[in-house]
């Protein structure tokens, strides 16, 4: 039995995802969220509170106990509403800390204590000093705690960079993680696509030129029709890839890797054609296109889906 | 959303491909001979229903075996596998007239027509278009006039695919000369044989006369070939849009997968991927066309979980003739020189420039996904 749709249960966790980030998230907030000092704000601890960052934990390391399917149901609407901070990269190092039997390291995690960024080279993405990063390799995985590291200034207005001067090893696996990186990431990216989706065609009802809301405008409305089907297909190879992962098939790392390439370079094509369809105010920082744009660009680059997704796609065996 | 091993579908799956390995035609499709390919596609259709695979979505009164829609995708995914033939001269037939005489036929109509269809005995056409009428399919003008117990038909379609090849074809007329747009027009089967029919073959750009013009001069049809109500055809033709969102060309969409794997097979086997644009699109083009299945493996949850299929899943077809006119242009680049000679690459390149026109073409299909799905103003 294949379903790729919500089941009751995961509606329900859905609804109540969706809940809180209506409610309690809008832009207005992501906004000021990016103003603080970490770009998260006070959001982290309502994620900890709300048991988000231990969906995808036993309930015996202290966690939820759901699976990587709501794993990424959570970081689609994560990504619909831009929530700040590094859900998707703590969410993996407390699955990587659970697997791995570190418990301490998995309860400072879900407990909200502890977060854990990505480390690219000597790059650390959304971590600051006594943070941990999560370094993804084919052959194994490594968790560091930061210890000092350079501010840089990061494209994505919530998120934080650092080049890392010195860094002391939590944990090391011969597990690779990348799939379920690549998933999540994946499953973000999507969130962002489909809200960019609904914002264009929002303001392609509304904004009136040569007498006419510009929606109905060919050239607008067919921009807006391709990011709808972007957003189908994405959201179609996703979940597919969300259930063989889950279901642990021969060929979920391809499928995982083909929904990222697809999803990364979907969203960012229709975020670029978000601003155009935004006119003159589309490029301004008042504005929110840019800001899922560059959120965008963060999710195709964090784990690979540019470059070296793309020579694993080719590398892979034919599926059955 | 969940994938847990099923026993059923594994067995329905291993049914099909041993199935396929023991009856797939031993010989290849004739190449060119439209007659000679009409008659292979029959025989192949006729050997599908007599073993029990044709139509396998309609129900077992038609001949058909009354499966749901994963079983039609396992099938699919495993006539593309096994490298079968296509439905070819039978597309409309399986995959329109079909589905929309099961949909809005009678029961004599159904009975008569459906398991002809499925025996392979009776291919069909599709009268829609004019030359005034293309992506404007509303604003149609062939007459049809209800004479006693007959209706009497004058105008002229075209990209009438397979008529000269056809039995039957489906026929939507303008039955009320004061009607304006789609009111109005009556939906009816047409016998190809009828008098006063005149086909005339059109050549595509690949050389080969795939579709017709069809001159209409009072030809006769029985009103009982009439379909649904007189002045409510556009309603039967849109009610096949609507099932055709889901499954329709559902294998062709699949064989897309394998379309590609070819092509990375021979990127590979000819030291092609050190180019790295070209393997950068092969990637890409693999991963274009698994979405393809996922979409339909998504549609068909969707059903499954009780909702219909909103409009939202045209996006398929857009997604499809786009991913096929990609994946044309990249044989043509995989393959280099074979471009310029005439054979089944550029053949196949040529043939594939109807993809984003027929049914439809896509910027009519992005109107309707801007309008309908997105709620954006004509």
């Amino acid at each position: 039995m294949i379903s790729l749709v919500a089941d009751q249960e995961q509606s329900e966790f859905i609804a109540s995802v969706r809940d809180y980030l209506t409610r309690r998230l809008e832009l207005t907030r992501v906004r000021e969220c990016a103003e603080t000092a970490d770009g998260v704000g006070g959001v982290w601890d309502e994620y900890a509170e709300m048991g988000w960052l231990a969906v995808g934990v036993s309930e015996a390391a202290g966690g939820v106990g759901l699976s990587i399917i709501e794993e990424a149901l959570l970081m689609i609407e994560a990504g619909r509403s831009l929530a700040p901070g590094p859900l998707r990269s703590t969410l993996l190092a407390a699955r990587i800390a659970a697997d791995a039997g570190d418990a301490d390291l998995a309860g400072r995690l879900i407990s909200g204590e502890l977060r854990a960024g990505v480390a690219l080279d000597d790059l650390a993405v959304d971590a600051r000093p006594g943070d941990v990063v999560i370094r993804l390799g084919a052959a194994g995985t490594l968790i560091e705690e930061v210890r000092a590291g350079a501010t840089l200034g990061a494209l994505d207005p919530n998120t934080r960079c650092l080049r890392i001067e010195d860094s002391r090893e939590v944990l090391r696996t011969d597990r690779s993680y990348l799939a379920p990186a690549r998933l999540l990431a994946a499953a973000e990216l999507l969130g962002v696509l489909e809200a960019i989706r609904d914002q264009s065609a929002a303001y392609a009802r509304v904004r009136v030129q040569f007498g006419k809301p510009i929606g109905s405008f060919q050239a607008v409305k067919h921009r807006c029709a391709d990011m709808a089907v972007a957003a189908y297909a994405v959201r179609a190879q996703t979940t597919f890839a969300a259930v063989h992962l889950d279901a642990g098939t021969d060929d979920a790392e391809l499928q995982v890797d083909m929904a990222l390439t697809i999803a990364a370079t979907s969203a960012r094509d229709s975020a670029k054609a978000n601003i155009l369809n935004h006119g003159g105010i589309g490029f301004t920082w008042e504005a929110d296109p840019h800001l899922y744009l560059k959120r965008a660009v963060l999710l195709g680059r964090l784990f690979g889906a540019e470059g070296g997704v793309l020579d694993r796609i080719l590398a892979a065996p034919r599926a059955a | 959303m969940k994938l847990v091993p099923d026993p059923e579908t594994e067995q329905f799956r291993q049914e099909a491909r041993t199935w396929l390995e023991e009856n797939l035609p031993s010989e290849r499709r004739p190449a060119s001979d439209g007659a000679a390919q009409v008659e292979w596609d029959k025989v192949w259709q006729a050997t599908q229903y007599e073993g029990g695979w044709a139509g396998i979505d309609w129900e077992a009164e038609y001949g058909g075996r009354g499966l749901g829609l994963l079983e039609q995708i396992v099938w699919h995914e495993e006539l593309v596998r096994a490298r079968a033939p296509r439905t070819s001269i039978f597309d409309v037939a399986l995959s329109h007239a079909g589905p929309t005489l099961i949909l809005e036929g009678d029961a004599a109509q159904k009975e008569h027509y459906l398991p002809r269809i499925l025996r392979g005995q009776t291919p069909w056409c599709q009268g829609f278009s004019e030359p005034g009428a293309g992506s404007d399919l509303a604003s149609l003008t062939t007459r049809g006039v209800i004479d006693g117990d007959e209706i009497v038909i004058t105008g002229q379609k075209i990209w009438t695919t397979g008529a000269e090849f056809s039995d039957f074809g489906e026929l939507l007329v303008r039955t009320d000369p004061e009607s304006e747009r789609h009111r109005g027009l009556t939906w009816l089967i047409m016998d190809m044989s009828a008098p006063g029919i005149d086909i005339r073959p059109i050549t595509s750009m690949d050389g080969f006369p795939h579709n017709c013009e069809v001159f209409f001069d009072d030809v006769r049809f029985p009103v009982g070939n009439i379909v649904g109500d007189v002045g409510g055809g556009w309603g039967v033709a849109m009610s096949t849009l609507a099932a055709e969102r889901g499954t329709g060309f559902l294998n062709h969409r699949l064989e897309q997968i394998t379309i590609v794997e070819e092509l990375i097979d021979f990127a590979r086997d000819h030291d092609l991927l050190a180019d790295g644009e070209l393997a950068r699109r092969l990637a890409r083009a693999r991963a274009t066309a698994s979405a393809l299945r996922s979409m339909a493996y998504l549609s068909m949850s969707t059903v499954a979980s009780g909702t219909a299929l909103g409009p939202e899943a045209t996006a398929i077809r857009t997604y499809y003739v786009q991913a096929q006119m990609e994946f044309a242009q990249l044989a043509m680049d995989v393959h280099d020189l074979a471009a310029i000679t005439w054979g089944p690459v550029s053949s196949h390149w040529l043939g594939e420039f109807v993809g984003p026109i027929a049914g439809g073409t896509v910027d009519i299909q992005r109107n309707i996904i801007g309008e309908r799905v997105l709620g954006l103003p004509r």
